[in-house]
């Protein structure tokens, strides 16, 4: 599916939320950057910049409009089946080492990646989802750079049913998340790292901000899973693994935890994929600081939800969808258990 | 950037889907990720090559020496 319009190499500015004054400098406030920009600067995101007193915002944009099951974001907790009108543009708040979505998430940036993208007006947006019958998605780049086209369509969507969720690395400011929180429906958020000199060193980005937003939306009404890509060397190792279990796990036992496979790329061509051995013993390790929904992504099986309680299996997935879900009223048909999710 | 250059001649288009080559127990066998797997559909007019890697980027250093005008690829989330 192509946007509207055709794509162009020179970004759709209009002006942003989340920005402060301060003297003579205009700070973003987006995320926890806080970039101060000088007049006709861009942001480390490559997607916000200030012009005269004001910041402007790019992300009014799409490079790509996909019409993937949620299963793919990946929510597995959260409406199974249902069909999500993902929107990726240009740009990121973190420039991770392992990417594999670059030429999007970095484009726009010193990297020389070109910017590529069509304007999108949140009422074309909205009216798609709808004609599909289809959540909205902001994904494959960074959501949370989209946080005012989320809004407007949130607002927009709010009659007629259209739900908005985000994949996104929970890199925001407290005011934003906030801000944005209210129209969000389902977040899957990643947690890279389990301590702050690796997780700068991967993303570029500070942990402790992505931890606060965790917490906020977990707290809230929003539906929270989080993700983490199992990196050899970086937190594949027990000690990671158990550390980010434990701060799952301080929050709800019930919260999804998907564990991805690592497939090097970008800037970590040296590195070596996920060993099967390796993403068992995350299992275990998960499973014993007490999560009781953990899912391996890009790996045989492991997809499978089963009953806590009973360990009947309750919901069964294939690489990229719901294949069964014997649910009833959101509970376990053999012993009645509740599962955790919107379902 | 990535660690090596991109042919500028290539554009790449994202694409919803693609099928895997790479199956999840071919990590178990090759613990460095060195696999590449293709498959090659000949048609009337062009050649279809479809690649698969547990490092994606040595697909794509193979794909560019080719010079075709589109790779496409399909995005994580």
């Amino acid at each position: 599916m192509e946007p509207d319009v055709p794509a162009t190499e020179q970004p759709h500015w209009r002006p942003a939320q989340f920005f402060s004054r301060e003297g003579n400098g205009v700070r973003c406030t987006l995320c926890p950057h806080l970039c101060n920009l000088r007049d006709g600067e861009t942001g480390i995101c490559g997607a916000r910049r200030r012009i005269g007193d004001i910041i402007e915002t790019a992300s009014y944009s799409a490079t790509v409009i996909h019409l993937d099951s949620i299963e793919k974001k990946p929510f597995y907790h959260y409406r199974p089946g249902r069909p999500v009108l993902t929107v990726g543009a240009p740009g990121c708040s973190m420039a991770c080492r392992y990417c594999q979505n670059y030429r999007l998430s970095q484009a726009g940036k010193p990297t020389g990646l070109p910017w590529r993208a069509a304007p999108l007006e949140a009422e074309d947006l909205a009216t798609r989802a709808r004609i599909h019958n289809a959540a909205v998605g902001f994904s494959y780049s960074e959501a949370s750079l989209a946080s005012e086209l989320t809004i407007d369509v949130a607002r927009l969507g709010k009659a007629h049913g259209i739900d908005v969720v985000w994949k996104t690395n929970g890199f925001l400011t407290q005011h934003a998340v906030e801000t944005v929180a209210p129209y969000l429906s389902a977040v899957n958020i990643d947690i890279k790292a389990a301590d702050e000199n690796r997780h700068r060193r991967l993303t570029g980005a500070a942990l402790a901000p992505i931890l606060e937003t965790f917490r906020y939306l977990a707290s809230s009404r929003v539906w929270v899973e989080v993700s983490t890509p199992m990196i050899p060397d970086v937190n594949a190792d027990a000690e990671s693994v158990r550390r980010i279990a434990n701060w799952i796990a301080e929050i709800s036992v019930d919260i999804p935890w998907h564990l991805v496979r690592f497939n090097p790329d970008f800037g970590m061509m040296q590195a070596r994929p996920t060993l099967p051995s390796e993403l068992d013993a995350a299992v275990e390790i998960a499973k014993d600081a007490g999560l009781n929904y953990v899912y391996v992504e890009r790996s045989m099986g492991g997809r499978d939800t089963t009953c806590p309680n009973c360990h009947a299996p309750v919901v069964q997935r294939d690489i990229w969808r719901t294949t069964s879900n014997v649910l009833i009223n959101g509970g376990c048909p053999a012993c009645g258990t509740a599962i955790a999710g919107k379902w | 950037m990535p660690e090596s250059g991109e042919n500028v001649d290539t554009q790449y288009k994202f694409v919803e889907l693609l099928p895997d080559l790479i199956k999840p127990e071919d990590y178990a066998s090759d613990p460095e990720g060195r696999t590449v797997r293709f498959r090659i559909l000949a048609g009337s007019n062009e050649i279809e090559l479809l690649g698969d890697a547990m490092k994606p980027k040595f697909l794509e250093d193979i794909l560019e020496e080719l010079t075709p005008a589109v790779i496409e690829q399909m995005l994580c989330g």
